[in-house]
């Protein structure tokens, strides 16, 4: 069976949209892959690449905000950050009801809504999640450094938190897995994609990472200890850069 | 007393004085609404935000620390109680508030919680505390999360000054009557633990709202049931004094003969006490209704599974036209799921399989509502007739036979009431 593979963009991601749209042919079933994610894709035998393609992209989004309003707009932005959710086919298919039926949005027995609306908790579940988990290392001369793997492209919708948080710091947020990198240095704010980021840093060389393991240990209650719930609080997927695990 | 002298470690002083601080369960970052200094450092998020959790499985939020566990009072739980032969510190507010600013960098907390024991008297513990709160606030220009305790005994000037540079304060009652703290914290008194709390009540503006202070209490220590830590919390509420009491299970730390001799501590108790006051402060239950003719909440069920099986002349609950109020009264629905239930009845009919689409988990709810006048349970599946067994074997043993008789909660509530005698 063929696949489809995009680049992993937003302009790709809507180029998808489109592509979908109009082929009826294809089923749910056909493997949709993001080439950010999965650059092994390549590799694949049969495959169709989507082009990314500016102008299909914005034609797609006008018609689309001629339809439904311009909040259309930020709703596929969110769902494409949904990165791994698989939700390429739900979202087509609201696409579609929400032609006949505009209040579609709202309409919560609708097993597509349904699907969209739970990803779309799991993404802000997420971004909450690395608002408190997300560990900044002290590279010595240099800015703060945060390296992270989130389940989605949280990063775009992640860093407000931290600039309004930290205004003076020089500091760089690093999505490890998709390679998406924020930097807000002397108060200059940038996302972009970095191929072929393999820097090495020493991250355990930050002295402030003993204290806060010795306060991480003593604040614990011995006769309440349960490695369960923390398990199922902080999963194993999410402590590789976080240096109270280590 | 071994008292660790300026010299020593920061590593080592942070253990003991985190330590010490551990068994305080008022510590969440919620509430805050701070924007941060464009010249400084930190806000303050509403949800409140957690950073890790311990090995307790607890959510971390803030720096929970002491200023110092050197305390001259002697209440017979508490690890730092002068009589103890522990390892005694200092952290000097410098270093401590450098510690703040440089966990909080790194994103490792929300922001401080600050607590002491009483180092020569309350006022002087107190300034040692602002002083702290002070550097970060005006120095270092940092506006995230700080929870202050506020010192017994304080004055009035440093409880005012205090609730202005923090996010929330608190003052520990520990016990719920006069009696026990008599018994169990012999320098402490109702009033003299009420009495900082009393000040920021009067001083918050916002007078329709509680005022941004809490309190804990501990369970166990002292012979208080249920109901009257429950009325006493209640009180709080309704006088917005706080806006949130923690109970804390009691661990033994100290022995001592006026202190019960315990074998777990009672954790479960705990869970229950916050279950209920959930319900008090978010279900509109009154304190009466959480508790039949016992003093304490069952342990074997949750206080609001209790209470329906009280009043069960309540359901069943018609799924498709019950208000909210109604529906969180359920045993298994919550708001969250009252809400999508009133939503989706605006999109068409309910049916068993669009809850089944919301994610509404019927399991222990079906035997409390009904949808378009029909059961959402057979009673003679063994499961659900197991289930209802255990739960009715609690309160009247005759009423496990009559239930599996009818099959139908409510009809054996009709029908057989003065058989359980609730
Ligand atoms: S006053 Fe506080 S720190 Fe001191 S012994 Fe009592 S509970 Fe412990």
């Amino acid at each position: 069976m063929e696949s489809l593979i995009y680049d992993g963009t937003f302009v790709g991601f809507l180029n998808l949209l489109h592509y979908l749209e109009t082929r009826q042919d294809l089923t749910r079933h056909i493997p949709i892959w993001n080439k950010r994610l999965h650059p092994e894709a390549k590799g694949l035998l049969f495959y169709k690449e989507i082009p990314s393609d500016i102008e299909v992209a914005y034609k797609y989004l006008e018609v689309l905000i001629k339809l439904f309003g311009s909040h259309i707009k930020d709703k596929l932005f969110l769902y494409y950050l949904c990165d791994t959710a698989k939700i390429e086919w739900p979202l087509l298919k609201v696409i579609g009801k929400a032609r006949e039926k505009r209040n579609i949005w709202q309409d919560l027995t609708d097993e597509d809504i349904i699907k969209l609306q739970a990803t779309e908790r799991e993404f802000y579940r997420e971004r909450h999640r690395f608002y408190g988990l997300l560990r900044f290392f002290q590279i010595p001369e240099g800015p703060l450094i945060a390296p992270f793997e989130p389940k989605f492209n949280v990063l775009p919708k992640l860093y407000p938190h931290f600039v309004r948080r930290f205004p003076r710091e020089n500091f760089i947020i690093v999505d490890v897995r998709r390679k998406l990198v924020f930097t807000h240095l002397q108060g200059v704010n940038q996302l972009f994609w970095v191929d072929g980021l393999e820097v090495e840093l020493d991250l355990k060389g930050d002295p402030f990472i003993s204290l806060w393991r010795d306060f991480f240990r003593e604040i614990a209650v011995p006769e309440r200890v349960s490695f369960k719930r923390q398990r199922s609080r902080v999963p194993l997927r999410v402590r590789k850069f976080l240096p109270e695990f280590w | 007393m071994q008292v660790i002298k300026k010299e020593s470690s920061t590593e080592l002083v942070l253990k003991i004085l985190a330590n010490s601080a551990r068994y305080d369960n008022s510590c969440s970052s919620s509430g805050g609404r701070r924007e941060s200094h464009p010249y400084g450092i930190g806000n303050s998020h509403l949800a409140g935000i957690c950073h890790t959790w311990s090995a307790d499985g607890r959510c971390v939020s803030l720096l929970k620390i002491l200023q110092t566990n050197i305390c001259k009072n002697n209440c017979k739980y508490c690890i730092c109680r002068r009589d103890n032969d522990v390892p005694r510190a200092l952290l000097q507010p410098e270093e401590l508030a450098k510690i703040t600013i440089e966990f909080y960098r790194r994103n490792y907390i929300e922001g401080l919680f600050l607590s002491s024991g009483i180092y020569r008297d309350p006022d002087y513990t107190m300034e040692l505390m602002l002083r702290t709160v002070k550097i970060l606030r005006e120095r270092y220009l940092f506006n995230g999360y700080i929870h202050l305790k506020l010192i017994p005994g304080a004055s009035r000037e440093l409880v005012e000054e205090a609730f202005s540079l923090a996010d929330r304060v608190s003052s520990n009652l520990e016990l719920s009557t006069e009696e026990s703290l008599r018994r169990l914290a012999p320098e402490k008194s109702l009033g003299l633990l009420m009495k900082p709390l009393e000040i920021v009540r009067e001083i918050y503006k916002e007078k329709l709202r509680k005022a941004p202070a809490s309190t804990q209490i501990i369970i166990g220590a002292s012979p208080e049931s249920d109901k009257t830590i429950l009325s006493l919390a209640s009180e709080l509420y309704q006088k917005k004094i706080v806006r949130r009491v923690y109970y804390s299970a009691y661990i033994p730390v100290n022995k001592d003969k006026d202190l019960p001799a315990i074998a777990e501590p009672p954790f479960l108790r705990e869970h229950r006490l916050y279950q209920a006051d959930w319900l008090l402060r978010f279900y509109g239950f009154k304190l009466e209704e959480l508790f039949g003719e016992e003093e304490n909440l069952p342990l074997e069920m949750d206080p609001k599974l209790s209470w329906a099986l009280r009043n069960l002349d309540f359901f069943p609950v018609e799924l498709t036209r019950a208000s909210f109020e109604e529906l969180i009264r359920v045993p298994g629905i919550g708001p969250i799921s009252a809400k999508k239930i009133i939503q989706a009845r605006r999109f068409g009919e309910l049916s068993e399989e669009t809850l089944k689409k919301l994610r509404i988990s019927l399991k222990r709810a079906k035997y409390f509502v009904t949808l378009r006048g029909k059961l959402l349970y057979r009673a003679n599946r063994r499961t659900e007739r197991a289930f209802l067994n255990k739960q009715l074997a609690l309160f009247e043993d005759k009423g496990k036979e009559s239930f599996a008789l009818t099959g139908s909660l409510w009809k054996a509530s009709s029908m057989m009431e003065p058989l359980w005698d609730f």
